[in-house]
C-alpha cells in the first residue's frame, strides 16, 4: 500500500533534502505507525498527524493512502 | 575566594546620580544564586509597598547569576525585575545574548537601580568603572540606530546595548528591554519602568572573565553538551527555531486561533519554522541559511536565533532586528487569523526596533480583532483599520501605531484588560489575561496543569514557568532517568488533573524558578527534553562555584524560595488567591480540531487551586505563604514584612 508521509523540522533531515521532507512510502498491508519510525530510525519523541487527525497510538495500523505527518515534540517559547 | 561571580552589586539612583557598591558574602550568593531570586531580595527590601510602577519609588533591578559568562551553553542570559505596570503586580521576565556575559566581565553581578533621572541618560559601565551620561540626543530613536550611536561615541563596537526603545520612553505598558536590537527582556512591561525613569540604555564593556572553580570540570560539561547537541531533543530547535513547534502544537489542538476561541489554524503550515527556515531566513534563497540566518548567545552551541531577511513586497525587514520566536508566529499570525509570515515578521521587527513584547502586542491586537469581528469595534474606533480576521495588513500598521501611541494604538498601548475597561460594550468577554498579562501560546485547556500556572503564577500567564504536561503523560518513557531526579516514576494519565500532576506541576516549577535564579536558558536545561538534565544543572553549579556539596535539593529550594517571595511581593500590594483567577473564555468550548469542545470546568479547577496552595505550603484561603513556609525557606524577614 501507498502511505504519503511529510517530516517537519530535524526530522526532515532524515530524507535527502531536495524532498524537503516528503516522500511515498510502499508498505505492507497491515504496517504500523511504529514500522515508519522505525524505517525512519526514529527513536526520539514526535507527534503523529494521520489525515490530519492526532495520533498518540504506534500500533495503529495504516490504510493505503493514508497521509502521516511527522512532527517532532517539544514545548516551545 | 569567589568563584563565578565578582561579589559587586551596583547600585544607582538616578534622581541623586548617586553610585554606591555592595560587596555581599558567600552567605548571600549562595541563598539565592542570582537572578530572579536575587533581584526579588533587592525589590522586597528597597522598594515600599504601594509604589507607582511607573514613578521613581519603583525599583528596577538587572542581575545575573553565579554562572554568567561561564563557559558553557545557555548562562547568558538576566534578570529584569521591578513592579511591572501591566498588571501592578511583581514584573520579571528573563533575556539572552551577549550584554548579560559582558556585564559580568564589566565587574559587577547585578545592577539595582533607583529614582528618576530629570533628564534622559545612559549607563556606562566598562571595567568596574561606571558613570551617567547624557541621553537627550537618544531618546526617540529605534534600538538599531541609539546602539549604532553609543558604539559610535565610545568608539569600541564590542559595547553591548541594553535599551529601551520608543515604545519604553512612550510608557506602553508591554514595552520591553533589549541588547543587540533583537533579545528581549520583554514580558511584564519592565521597558516602560526604564523610561519612566528616563533611563535609555545601559552599555557595558569588561574583559574580566569569571573565575570558575573547576575550568576541567566545565570544560568536560561543555564538550558533552556539544557533542550530544544534534542528537538531542532541542536539535530541531537549533536548526528550525522555536516555531518549528508550530505544527507540533496544530497536531494536539494546543495552536491559539482567533484569539484563543479555537486550537487549530487552516493556515499554520505558513507559519511555521520550517517555512521559515525555506523561505525568510537570512541566505535561504541560495541554501546558506544554516550560516547566515542563525545566531546565538554568548558561548552556546545551539543557535537557535533567527535573522529573517526580506528584501522584496510589502513587507521589507532587516536582519539586524532578528525574526520570530513560535510565540511571536502565533500571536501576530494564528491568534489573529493571520498567515502571512513576512508580515508577521514585519510585526516582529517593529517590537524590536520600537521595544514592545511581541506576545502581549500581538495578543492586545488579537483581542481587537475579536472586538471588531463582534462587532463591538467600529471603523471609527479603529483609526479606519478594517481588523477582520487575517487581515494581515491592518495588524502591521496596528502594531507600529501602538509603539507611537497614535490613535486607535494609544488605547492598545495600556494593554488588553486596561483597553477593555476604556472601550466597554462587553469586550471584556474577549480577555485572555492573567493577571492583566496576555496569555502565551499553550492552552490549558489542553495541556491542564497550565491553568494551574496561568492562574497562580505571580507575574500572569506564563509559560516558562514549568514544565508542560506530556512530559509525565505519553512522552514519559523517554525522559524515566531524569523525571526520576525530581521525584517521578510512573507516568499520569493525558489531561489528568490529579494530584500527582499537580504534584509535578509544583516540582517542575521550582526547577523552572531555580533556572530563572541561575538565569539558564530554558531549551539548554530542564527537567526533561532539554540539553541538560537536573543532575547537569546542578554539576554546572558545582564546577564553577566550586561549591561541591550543592545538591538538587538545594537548588529547588533557590527556587522554591523565588516564588514565595514574588507571592510576598504580590501581598504587599493586596494581591492575593482573588486575582489568581482565568479569563472567562477559557470556561467556553473550544471550536474545531482535536480540541473541539474542550474547557476547563470551573469546579475542577477550583480544587485544583486547593491542593496547588495546600501543597505549596500556602494558606489555602489566601495563596499567601504561611510562616512556617517562609521560616522553613529561611525568609523570616519576609514574613517580618507580611506581619505573618
Amino acid at each position: 500500500m501507498v502511505i504519503h508521509l511529510k517530516l517537519y523540522s530535524i526530522l526532515r533531515d532524515k530524507l535527502p533534502s531536495e524532498t524537503k521532507g516528503i516522500t511515498v512510502l510502499q508498505l505492507e498491508e497491515g504496517a504500523t505507525l511504529a514500522d515508519i519510525l522505525h524505517e525512519l530510525g526514529i527513536k526520539r519523541r514526535v507527534v503523529i498527524s494521520v489525515n490530519g487527525v492526532h495520533e498518540t497510538d504506534r500500533t495503529r495500523q495504516l490504510l493505503d493512502g493514508d497521509e502521516v505527518k511527522l512532527f517532532s515534540s517539544v514545548s516551545g517559547g | 575566594m569567589a568563584y563565578g561571580y565578582n561579589g559587586k552589586i551596583l547600585h544607582v539612583d538616578l534622581t541623586s546620580r548617586q553610585f554606591s557598591v555592595e560587596e555581599p558574602d558567600t552567605a548571600f550568593y549562595r541563598k539565592y544564586m542570582g537572578g530572579s531570586a536575587m533581584a526579588m531580595h533587592y525589590l522586597l527590601n528597597e522598594m515600599p509597598a504601594g509604589a507607582d510602577p511607573l514613578g521613581p519609588e519603583n525599583v528596577l533591578v538587572l542581575a545575573l547569576s553565579v554562572l554568567t559568562g561561564a563557559a558553557i551553553s545557555g548562562q547568558s542570559r538576566m534578570t529584569a525585575a521591578a513592579k511591572s505596570p501591566l498588571s501592578g503586580a511583581i514584573g520579571d521576565s528573563q533575556g539572552g545574548g551577549f550584554w548579560p556575559a559582558e556585564l559580568k566581565f564589566s565587574g559587577f553581578d547585578a545592577i539595582v537601580i533607583k529614582g528618576k533621572s530629570e533628564k534622559p541618560v545612559y549607563l556606562w559601565i566598562h571595567d568596574g568603572e561606571y558613570e551617567l551620561r547624557e541621553a537627550a540626543h537618544l531618546w526617540g530613536k529605534i534600538t538599531g540606530d541609539a546602539e549604532a550611536i553609543i558604539k559610535d561615541e565610545l568608539d569600541d563596537e564590542k559595547i553591548e546595548v541594553l535599551q529601551i526603545g520608543p515604545a519604553g520612553e512612550n510608557g506602553v505598558r508591554f514595552a520591553g528591554i533589549f541588547s543587540m536590537s533583537n533579545r528581549a527582556n520583554g514580558r511584564t512591561g519592565l521597558g516602560a519602568v526604564m523610561g519612566s525613569k528616563n533611563l535609555k540604555a545601559v552599555a557595558v564593556r569588561g574583559k574580566k572573565r569569571p573565575s570558575i572553580a573547576n575550568k576541567s570540570s566545565l570544560n568536560q560539561l561543555a564538550k558533552w553538551g556539544a557533542a550530544n547537541l544534534a542528537d538531542s531533543d532541542i536539535a530541531g530547535l537549533g536548526k528550525y527555531g522555536t516555531a518549528e513547534t508550530t505544527g507540533s502544537n496544530q497536531s494536539i489542538g494546543s495552536l491559539p486561533s482567533y484569539n484563543y476561541n479555537s486550537g487549530v489554524f487552516d493556515g499554520w503550515e505558513a507559519l511555521d519554522g520550517t517555512t521559515m527556515y525555506d523561505t525568510i531566513l537570512k541566505g535561504a534563497a541560495e541554501g546558506k541559511q544554516d550560516r547566515e540566518g542563525r545566531d546565538t548567545c554568548y558561548a552556546c552551541t545551539v543557535r537557535c536565533k533567527r535573522k529573517v531577511e526580506i528584501t522584496d513586497g510589502p513587507y521589507k525587514v532587516n536582519p539586524h532586528y532578528g525574526g520570530p520566536e513560535y510565540e511571536t508566529t502565533s500571536t501576530f499570525g494564528n491568534y489573529c487569523a493571520i498567515d502571512d509570515l513576512p508580515a508577521v515578521a514585519k510585526a516582529n521587527e517593529m517590537c524590536n526596533k520600537y521595544g514592545m513584547d511581541s506576545i502581549s502586542c500581538g495578543a492586545t491586537i488579537a483581542w481587537a480583532y475579536e472586538a471588531f469581528n463582534e462587532g463591538k469595534l467600529k471603523l471609527n474606533d479603529t483609526d479606519g483599520l478594517d481588523l477582520s480576521w487575517g487581515n494581515a495588513e491592518s495588524m502591521v500598521k496596528l502594531t507600529e501605531k501602538i509603539a507611537k501611541r497614535d490613535g486607535f494604538g494609544d488605547v492598545l498601548a495600556e494593554g488588553s484588560e486596561r483597553a477593555a475597561k476604556m472601550i466597554g460594550r462587553g469586550t471584556e468577554a474577549f480577555l485572555i489575561t492573567c493577571k492583566g498579562q496576555e496569555a502565551p501560546a499553550h492552552m490549558p485547556q489542553v495541556k491542564r496543569s497550565l491553568m494551574i500556572v496561568y492562574a497562580t503564577n505571580p507575574f500572569g500567564a506564563d509559560h516558562q514557568s514549568h514544565e508542560h504536561d506530556p512530559v509525565i503523560e505519553g512522552d514519559f518513557e523517554y525522559y524515566t532517568d531524569r523525571m526520576a531526579v525530581l521525584g517521578f516514576t510512573e507516568e499520569v494519565e493525558t489531561r489528568s488533573l490529579s494530584d500527582e500532576k499537580i504534584r509535578f506541576t509544583i516540582a517542575s516549577q521550582r526547577m523552572y524558578s531555580t533556572m530563572d535564579s541561575l538565569n539558564l536558558c530554558q531549551f539548554v536545561y530542564g527537567p526533561a527534553w532539554q540539553l541538560y538534565g537536573p543532575n547537569d544543572m546542578v554539576e554546572a553549579v558545582r564546577t564553577v562555584t566550586g561549591w561541591d556539596d550543592v545538591s538538587f535539593d538545594e537548588l529547588q529550594k533557590v527556587g522554591e524560595r523565588r516564588i514565595n517571595m514574588m507571592r510576598a511581593f504580590n501581598a504587599r500590594e493586596g494581591i492575593d488567591r482573588k486575582l489568581d483567577v482565568l479569563p472567562e473564555k477559557l470556561f467556553k468550548p473550544l471550536k474545531g480540531g482535536v480540541s473541539d469542545g474542550w474547557k476547563i470546568d470551573r469546579e475542577e479547577f477550583d480544587a485544583a487551586l486547593d491542593t496547588y496552595y495546600g501543597m505549596c505550603g500556602w494558606d489555602v484561603k489566601t495563596g499567601i505563604p504561611t510562616l512556617s513556609k517562609l521560616h522553613e525557606l529561611d525568609l523570616d524577614w519576609v514574613a517580618d514584612q507580611l506581619g505573618v
